[in-house]
Order: structure tokens, then C-alpha cells, then sequence
């Protein structure tokens, strides 16, 4: 096997990667509303909505309101007060029986 | 998403290109980036496997000692001085791409065997150490071969204890600058540097061998790349330079590939590229998809990269300006400040001391011509004890 071998599996590797990415990839966060991601718990989606009250600055624990309310948990320090407009990328889950969002990233708008 | 990749392969170029600097330091500023989810995956994925492939060329060329490769430096600069550098980093760019096949296809059933042997090796590990040791010592020709080599893995094995935290400055003394020091005092002359190679099919044992290293490796806590390939060649008497780079470019490329379903499915981490993951990303079908097909596209990318910056420093290598440094034996004199510098802006004083200490016990195994792998004492030592004291 010589270097000019060796550069073709490279390409082949390369090239299955590329093919399976592009069979397989999916965009993990699109835009969603709060009973479009409450419809199943692991649902990911970004929403945008309002600061309705914030519960605890740190982690950071506050109510997004959209055309309905939910809580939001999000593991790190970040200064947002009632009524900033934030982008949320989140994942649904259940903690204590109830349905909230875990935060990825808030975004302030 | 090929913007994350892209800068992930060109920062773990830069990484694998400067000795000293891992990924985990550029980890480090990637944890004030808002990355998170499919980017980070594609960036931190991309980089690390890079790295893996590149780790290799310093090591071989400057036979400066990198964290994952510094095995790789004896046979590696041995090759150099031959002419056949080109060849060395070709075998190690072998050995990971077909570690990559292999651990990729292998995923499933690494899945399966980590879910039943989740203790196991806590007793397995300690005996394969003392066994180690042992052979080390034994492998030795004469009477007073075996006890300079029980001399060298005592003081290597405090020396680890002592230095802790120099990981560095102690491979760089024992496995580096010890081999350019003696380069600089024989005046060694390297030859011209031969672009064409062959290698032979049978080195696609030697990576699915290096494949299991990987694997382990990337499983056991305290067992690093260049430990596991020292056991397997400790195991394996006559293994051949040639083989062992490949051996060794399948371990570094294959823990790293390994080291990422340990973080998705027992949410484990052995480095800091995935403790960066582990905090930025939700594991799901679609983040395994995702970092199989990264590692894939970047491994053929890696190989690729990694061969052309070596074709292209081989040829400079026979220029005249090369030449003109290499009497007197600049390179290696180059070579050891740069080392120098690296260790006392990463460690430290603290880091300088160690690597004074280390640097004199590999000229003593280079002067007694006992293995250098007797300093692998510093590793394996420390790693014993965790275990022992983990069964106490």
C-alpha cells in the first residue's frame, strides 16, 4: 500500500461520512411553540416568548410565557428580569410530575 | 455545521502540530463559546480526531515529546534519522484510519460489552501492571541490566508520584530530550529523506490490535495511549518499529473515537473535549448519528492533512537551508530550548525541576542501554496504587 492508497481510503472515509451525514442529519432545533413541545417529553425546539416571573437566578429557574406559560430551568447564571423577550433552545423533560423546559441557551432579545 | 467542522480540524491541526498544547486547553476556551448541542458535537469531534492524526508529526520530525504519542518518539525519530519519516507518519495515518473503521463498525457491540464488564477490570488491571513491571525487569539481557532497571523504574515510579501533575516535563525528560541530547553527542547525521513507501497489508493486525487498546483505554481510568501500546509491546516481544507506529496510531485515533459513546451511553469522561460535550449537549439517536459520521468525514480529512504537511516537511528537509542547520547539530539544539520554553510556559518552574530529573534518568537507560520503557515506571506505579487502593 502506497501514499496514493492510503489518500483514497481517506477519501472513501470521507466521502461515507458525508453520505451518512446527509442521509441522517436533522435539524436538531426548529421553531416551536410551548404545546407543540409539551405534546411529547424529549421534544427539542427553540421558542420565543416573555419573561412572565423569575423564580430563582441561580440556576436560573423563570416562567416563559407564549400563548401559554411553562417553566424554564437553565443550569447557568444569566441576568434576565420580568418581561425581556428571550430565544430559548430547550428539551422537554419531567421533573416532579411536571413538564418544563431545560435550557441549552437563553438568548436575551 | 462545515464552519464547526472546519475550525475544529484546523484548531486540532495547530494542537497536534505544537507540543504541549492539547485539546484540552482549547477546550478550555470553548467553554466561554455559547456552543452547545450539533455544533459542539461537530467542533469538539472534529478536533479531537484531528489531533490525533497530526499528534504524530513533531514527535516524529523534532522527536519532541506530544501527551498521546510519545511512544511513538524512539521508533519514530529512529525512522527520521533513517530517511524514512515519511513512511513513519504514513504507518501512524494507517493504524488510525483503520482504527477508525474499525471502531465505528464496532460501536455496537462496544455498547454491549461496556454494559457487562462495568467492574471487572479493577481487579484484571492490577495484575496486567505488576505483570508488566515485571517483564520489564526479566526482558533485560544481563544480571546487571535487570537490577539498572529495577533502579530506573524505582526512581521513575517516585518521580511520577512526586511530579503528579508534570506529565509533560517527565515525557519530555525521559523520552525526548534525552534522545536529542545523545543525538547532539553522537552528531548524528540524517539522511536524505525518501518520499516513497510500501507498506504491507499484515499491519492491518497491528492496528485492530491498537483498535483494543483503544478501546480499553478509553474505558479504563488511569491507562493512557501510550501505556497500553508499552503492555502490548511488553506482551508482544519481537514487534517490529514499523509495526509499532501503526500500533500506536490506531490506539491514539481509536481512544479518542472510543472515549465518545463511553461519554453517550455511561456518561463517563476520560478528557476534556468530552466533559465539554458532556455539559453542552442532549444525548440522543441523532448525537450518535452525528459524531459517527463527524469522526468519519474528519479521520479521512486528518489522514489527508496529516500526509501532505509531512510529504511537504520531508522535501524541506533536503534543502540546503536544512543542511546548513543540521551541522553542528542545530536541530536538536532548536529543538531542546523549544521544549525548555513549552515546559516552563505550561508548568512552570515546578515543571523545569521535573524535567531536569526526568531528562537524567533517560540518559542513564541511553547510557546503560537498558529500555526506555523502564521509565514507563512513572505511569504504571501511580496507576497501581489507584487501583490497589480502590481493592483495599
Amino acid at each position: 500500500m502506497n501514499e496514493r492508497n492510503i489518500t483514497q481510503i481517506c477519501l472513501i472515509i470521507t466521502l461515507i461520512g458525508i453520505i451518512f451525514f446527509i442521509l441522517n442529519y436533522e435539524e436538531e432545533y426548529t421553531e416551536k411553540t410551548i404545546s407543540e413541545m409539551t405534546e411529547k417529553i424529549g421534544s427539542k425546539g427553540i421558542i420565543i416568548g416573555k419573561v412572565d416571573y423569575v423564580i430563582k437566578e441561580e440556576p436560573l429557574i423563570f416562567i416563559l410565557q407564549n400563548e401559554e406559560k411553562i417553566k424554564v430551568f437553565y443550569p447557568k447564571k444569566i441576568e434576565i428580569k420580568k418581561d425581556d423577550i428571550v430565544e430559548i433552545f430547550a428539551e422537554t423533560t419531567e421533573y416532579n410530575k411536571e413538564i418544563e423546559l431545560f435550557a441549552q441557551k437563553v438568548i436575551i432579545k | 455545521m462545515i464552519l464547526y467542522l472546519i475550525i475544529g480540524i484546523i484548531l486540532g491541526t495547530i494542537t497536534g502540530l505544537i507540543p504541549g498544547i492539547h485539546t484540552n486547553n482549547i477546550t478550555r476556551i470553548a467553554f466561554l463559546t455559547p456552543l452547545f448541542g450539533n455544533e459542539a458535537i461537530i467542533f469538539v469531534l472534529s478536533m479531537v480526531t484531528t489531533q490525533s492524526f497530526v499528534d504524530f508529526i513533531p514527535t516524529i520530525f523534532i522527536g519532541v515529546a506530544n501527551e498521546g504519542s510519545f511512544e511513538g518518539i524512539l521508533p519514530g525519530h529512529k525512522m527520521f534519522l533513517n530517511g524514512k519519516a515519511h513512511e513513519a507518519i504514513a504507518l501512524t495515518v494507517f493504524g488510525g484510519i483503520i482504527a477508525t473503521i474499525i471502531s465505528i463498525i464496532s460501536f455496537p457491540f462496544f455498547v454491549k460489552f461496556i454494559d457487562f464488564f462495568p467492574t471487572h477490570f479493577e481487579i484484571i488491571i492490577p495484575i496486567i501492571l505488576i505483570f508488566s513491571i515485571i517483564t520489564l525487569i526479566m526482558t533485560e539481557k544481563t544480571k546487571n541490566k535487570k537490577a539498572i532497571a529495577l533502579f530506573v523504574i524505582i526512581i521513575a515510579a517516585t518521580q511520577g508520584i512526586i511530579f503528579k501533575e508534570q506529565i509533560f516535563p517527565l515525557i519530555s525528560g525521559y523520552f525526548g530530550i534525552s534522545t536529542l541530547i545523545n543525538a547532539t553527542m553522537k552528531n548524528q547525521k540524517i539522511k536524505k529523506q525518501k518520499i516513497e513507501f510500501e507498506i504491507k497489508n499484515n499491519k492491518i493486525i497491528d492496528s485492530i490490535t491498537g483498535v483494543i487498546g483503544g478501546a480499553i483505554v478509553a474505558f479504563v481510568p488511569g491507562i493512557g495511549n501510550n501505556l497500553a501500546a508499552a503492555i502490548i509491546k511488553l506482551f508482544r516481544q519481537k514487534i517490529e518499529t514499523k509495526n509499532y507506529l501503526t500500533l500506536l496510531g490506531s490506539i491514539n485515533t481509536s481512544n479518542f473515537i472510543f472515549s465518545f459513546p463511553i461519554l453517550t451511553f455511561l456518561s463517563k469522561t476520560r478528557n476534556g473535549a468530552m466533559i465539554f460535550l458532556k455539559e453542552r449537549i442532549f444525548f440522543t439517536e441523532q448525537t450518535i448519528w452525528l459524531g459517527c459520521t463527524t469522526i468519519l468525514i474528519t479521520s479521512g480529512i486528518a489522514g489527508i492533512i496529516t500526509i501532505i504537511i509531512s510529504k511537504k516537511i520531508s522535501k524541506n528537509i533536503d534543502k540546503n537551508y536544512f543542511l546548513k542547520i543540521q551541522k553542528n547539530n542545530l536541530l536538536e539544539k532548536i529543538a531542546i530550548i523549544f521544549v525548555i520554553i513549552l515546559v516552563f510556559m505550561f508548568n512552570g518552574v515546578f515543571g523545569i525541576i521535573a524535567l531536569i530529573f526526568a531528562t537524567a534518568l533517560g540518559i542513564i537507560t541511553i547510557n546503560t542501554k537498558t529500555k526506555r520503557s523502564n521509565c514507563l515506571a512513572f505511569l504504571i506505579i501511580p496507576v497501581l496504587f489507584f487501583y490497589l487502593f480502590q481493592l483495599i
